[in-house]
């Protein structure tokens, strides 16, 4: 009768949850020692390298030399073989196995820190981007891509094709992400990029049919604005947006 | 938020024609209708959504302005069409049981965590503007220059031109019917593909296990930050994998059920897929080598040369007419999958071998999920797992289908550097909810087990 209370009150399942939590902790306070730091240290290590990716891929951090996910690996194992045992010794039984209950009480834990993280995450977007006009976020997420594709479209409102000259490196991944973000920004205006628009000598043909010409980045731009060219309108030394002078606008 | 009262009525209608299209035709294609309203109305979207696109394209192809006209016109008319030969079809899909008598306090938290991670999930896509680089330079900017241009004619000017165009047409779809090219609100199909997942996927489940179960593998979906990550930016691979995913569900349950309905609706998943991305060729392939393998034991020849023969017909016969009008295009394509044999893709071997591992255990992509998966395997051996072998061997392929590649061709140089993991996570979440699925049916009471206990 006593022991069908105890069991009862402690069903197998606590029993088995609170001897994964333990482990863990003891593992983590062993790290702790083998890598002299002290415990809190440890745990915030721990929680750190756990960190969830906003991106497509993040790699967990490292803790006493190791990456987050082999320790795992190991509190899995020590909590298999505990719970093993202790399924033995008080008769227990439950469906998962001792390893597949570790790892699900593990994941559970993890599951617990990634909603905090992404509550985090969900506060930082909300302080961010809260009460701000489709512009004013696209201005925060791109800054003068995005204004000056905003200003040009404003000053050349329809489709038109132009050039883009421009002091960035096009061929570095930087620059190249840029030129894409200013010519989807800029769009109806076309500025892609095309390498057969260079003569031999490496100067842009200015004589086909584009109408316009965009300088982004283009130190004392209005230097730069070759023949047969008039500014429409300039944003500041470095960006500007010019027409052809007889196009008629 | 910039939405007011007409955005909500115009994305209203922009989703609910596809979705309404699909709807139908799924009473058309399944008259014995095994599906709840539910789950009926998530394979309604991902069915409609594909017929959508597929007949923007046509439009696009024949030089018909891609406009709000000329699709919802089609649509509209399709959806007459299907209204009415709908009404002769014997079986309506059944309202889902409400199962009071098995809450329990998990089953309750499983709930909320969905819940809650859907309404993130929500509020993140719509709340952040374009901003992730393919989000922009692949997807966005050619569906911002088919809104403006109303056709495809400039598609050769613009990056990737032989990419597959679901997504960019999706986009150009919620766009035509907001009249503008608003970077937040045309976000939201990729919000609603995920949930239309998560329903196949309980749906898919709960047909094998317990209610409990199939929540559970819903949680241990969401539990990838990388899967909550792609249902907040306009990637193409979530939807890729709703209908990879979807193809290998509808197929297992074409095999349970045997319902002729399931396997037209699987080929046209599949076919769907190869216009979402590149990868969905290779799928599509997969698909049917899935089909042969899961049939061949109870079938005649006879049936399985049928099967496979119509399977292959419908997935490829979409995947036709793309890959005709791209070879019209006259660009390259896919000039990295030229086979290089030798001694050399031996040693390749180790080195790929090594980015699975470190891309599935050392990453925080998907959690420990894959941990949990490496250590529920042990089960196979000590129970009947016929269902989860079943999981287990589309999975294989996948992997093999990858493990092949890299060894095979020069896409090998992705990974040997090990910069590009990175685009390996997005390859492996094509296939991720297998995985989740794997683990439920390792692990909990399968029908299947119930029947051979029974025994």
């Amino acid at each position: 009768m006593t022991e069908r209370r105890v069991r009862n009150f402690f069903p197998s399942q606590i029993i088995e949850t609170l001897l994964v939590l333990s482990i863990i902790v003891g593992y983590l306070f062993v790290i702790s020692i083998l890598n002299h730091i002290s415990f809190a240290q440890c745990l915030r290590e721990a929680y750190l390298g756990l960190y969830f990716p906003q991106y497509n891929l993040c790699y967990v951090g490292v803790l006493g030399g190791m990456f987050v996910y082999i320790h795992v690996f190991f509190m899995i194992a020590l909590g298999a073989v505990s719970i093993h045992l202790w399924r033995h010794f008080s008769g227990a039984t439950m469906r998962l196995s001792p390893a597949v209950y570790t790892a699900c009480v593990l994941l559970s834990l993890l599951l617990v820190i990634q909603s905090g993280n992404f509550f985090r995450l969900f506060l930082i977007e909300t302080t961010l981007f809260s009460e701000k006009s489709s512009p004013e976020k696209k201005a925060l997420l791109f800054n003068d891509i995005y204004t000056f594709a905003e200003f040009c479209r404003k000053n050349l409102p329809g489709k038109h094709a132009g050039y883009l000259l421009t002091d960035m490196d096009l061929t570095s991944t930087a620059g190249f992400q840029e030129h894409f973000t200013l010519m989807y920004h800029l769009y109806p205006i076309r500025i892609q990029y095309n390498p057969r628009q260079k003569t031999e000598t490496g100067v842009v043909d200015f004589s086909t049919r584009k109408d316009c010409l965009i300088l982004f980045r283009k130190t004392n731009a209005q230097e730069h604005v070759p023949a047969g060219y008039r500014i429409l309108a300039q944003l500041n030394d470095n960006n500007l947006i010019a027409v052809k002078e007889n196009y008629g606008f | 938020m910039d939405f007011n009262l007409i955005d909500f009525i115009n994305l209203t209608a922009a989703l609910a024609l596809p979705w309404a299209v699909g709807y139908y035709s799924l009473f058309l294609l399944m008259p014995r209708n095994p599906f709840d309203r539910w789950t009926h109305s998530a394979l309604a979207f991902g069915l409609g959504m594909g017929l959508l696109t597929q007949w923007m394209f046509l439009l696009g192809i024949t030089h018909i302005p891609i406009s709000r006209d000329t699709v919802g016109l089609g649509g509209l008319t399709a959806l007459l069409i299907l209204f009415f030969l709908a009404r002769k079809c014997p079986r309506r899909p059944s309202s889902p049981p409400l199962e009071t008598a098995r809450i329990d306090p998990l089953s309750i938290a499983m709930t909320l965590y969905i819940f809650a991670y859907i309404a993130y999930i929500i509020y993140s896509s719509l709340n952040v503007p374009l901003s992730v680089w393919d989000e922009l330079e692949s997807i966005g900017l050619k569906g911002k220059i088919f809104f403006t241009e109303q056709s495809l004619g400039r598609l050769n000017t613009m990056p990737h031109p032989t990419y597959p165009l679901h997504m960019p047409l999706a986009l150009d779809w919620i766009a035509l019917n907001l009249s503008r090219w608003d970077d937040q609100l045309i976000k939201i199909i990729v919000p609603i593909t995920l949930i239309c997942f998560l329903r196949v996927q309980y749906f898919f489940v709960k047909q094998f296990t317990s209610s409990r179960a199939a929540l559970a593998s819903v949680v241990l979906l969401l539990a990838s930050p990388l899967v909550i990550y792609h249902s907040t930016i306009a990637y193409m691979d979530l939807t890729l994998m709703f209908y990879n995913c979807a193809v290998i569900m509808l197929l297992l349950l074409w095999k349970q059920k045997n319902e002729p309905g399931l396997f037209m609706v699987a080929g046209l998943f599949s076919g769907f897929g190869t216009f979402v991305k590149e990868e969905g060729i290779a799928y599509s392939v997969i698909h049917v080598v899935f089909l042969f393998l899961l049939t061949r034991k109870d079938t005649s020849w006879h049936t399985l040369k049928r099967n496979l023969t119509q399977f292959f017909v419908i997935s490829l016969g979409i995947c036709a007419v793309f890959q005709i009008f791209r070879m019209s295009l006259d660009l390259a394509i896919l000039e990295r999958t030229h086979v290089v044999l030798g001694i050399e893709t031996l040693e390749r071997f180790a080195v790929i071998i090594k980015a699975l591992g470190r891309v599935l255990f050392l990453s925080g992509n998907w959690n420990i999920v894959w941990i949990v998966l490496l250590v529920s395997l042990s089960n196979f051996a000590e129970k009947d797992c016929r269902d989860a072998g079943r999981v287990f061997q589309a999975l294989g392929l996948f992997f093999g289908l990858y493990i092949l590649l890299f060894l095979l061709t020069p896409v090998y140089d992705w990974i040997s550097v090990g910069q590009t993991d990175g685009t390996l996570c997005r390859l492996i979440l094509h296939f991720f909810p297998l995985a989740p699925i794997l683990i439920v049916f390792l692990n909990a009471k399968t029908h299947t087990q119930d029947q051979t206990s029974a025994v």
